[in-house]
């Protein structure tokens, strides 16, 4: 069951990550059917291959919820899995908003290119997300109306695109 | 449960992995998911099941949410930091078993890596060393 207490420990588990990786982005959320607090990253490169940050989360998480007897949590990368073709386009960082045409132009060079440019005048943006060129996509970003200049202004780790699908 | 009992988990468990090992090989990368997460979990029950007295959950929709968390209780106070930050990990490998039973997506290699594979080797290192290396 949800509750305020193990939440906040969430916010300090997250907080003190934060202090040492301060560009991570990490997430999280209760899942009431599983009574687990999920929390992730998009950071493959730490979670697989840094030892110090598996040594820091490790310690973090032990002394934070398994010492105090919280065992419903779930930790680790997110991966955002491959798009379909046909579902996405590429644009590069502006004032996008949902609802806005894409145009054609727009479309950048990820390996997940549109097959096709058969969409003449252009495609409504529906949902944005934010994308680095060495890795998969690195943040869901659900967009909400008015936030658009924080999707043109964010940089993580030399980002260079967003997506919109 | 006895002894042969508890070993039959762990030949169940390399069966799995064995299988799970064809699968990838084949690009069937959906059946790797699921057979390579029942290793993870048959080898979690043995060794839940060294504590004695050990009673499994029910079989409730999430008895294998509390699964995972009977092992995490058992097991953390002798892991490393690092390898408790990839044993937390088991609810996501969970999650994606059902996605890959029942979803319409299918994994490419990629995915399957990233998502599973590489979550999944650091578990399943960690669960043998504490077996003894003899579940594959």
């Amino acid at each position: 069951m949800t509750n305020q207490i193990t939440e906040d420990i969430v916010k300090q588990f997250i907080t003190q990550l934060k202090t040492q990786w301060d560009n991570l982005v990490v997430e999280y959320r209760y899942d009431a059917d599983e009574d687990v607090w999920d929390i992730w990253h998009f950071n493959y490169g730490l979670q697989y291959n840094d030892m110090n940050f598996q040594k820091a989360v490790g310690k973090l998480i032990r002394t934070l919820f398994f010492d105090q007897g919280i065992f419903n949590i779930s930790f680790g990368y997110k991966h955002l899995p491959e798009f379909s073709t046909a579902e996405l386009v590429s644009i590069k960082p502006s004032s996008v908003t949902v609802g806005d045409s894409i145009s054609v132009e727009w479309l950048g060079g990820l390996q997940n290119k549109p097959n096709s440019l058969a969409y003449g005048g252009g495609k409504p943006a529906r949902n944005i997300y934010r994308y680095t060129a060495d890795s998969a996509l690195l943040c869901n970003y659900d967009y909400e109306p008015g936030t658009s200049n924080k999707i043109g202004t964010t940089t993580i780790n030399g980002e260079v695109e967003v997506l919109v699908a | 449960m006895n002894i042969t009992t508890k070993n039959n988990l762990i030949t169940k468990a390399g069966h799995n992995h064995l299988t799970g090992e064809w699968a990838e090989k084949q690009g069937y990368f959906d059946v790797a998911v699921s057979r390579y997460y029942y290793a993870l979990f048959q080898k979690s029950l043995f060794i839940l099941h060294l504590k004695p007295g050990y009673v499994e959950p029910g079989g409730a929709d999430n008895s294998h949410d509390k699964v995972i968390k009977d092992l995490y209780r058992e097991l953390y106070p002798q892991l490393k930091d690092e390898e408790i930050t990839w044993l937390a990990q088991f609810q996501k490998i969970k999650n994606h078993r059902r996605n890959a039973d029942y979803k319409h997506k299918m994994l490419t290699k990629n995915d399957f890596n990233l998502a599973f594979k590489y979550g999944y080797n650091q578990i399943a290192g960690l669960l043998d060393r504490i077996i003894g290396g003899s579940a594959q």
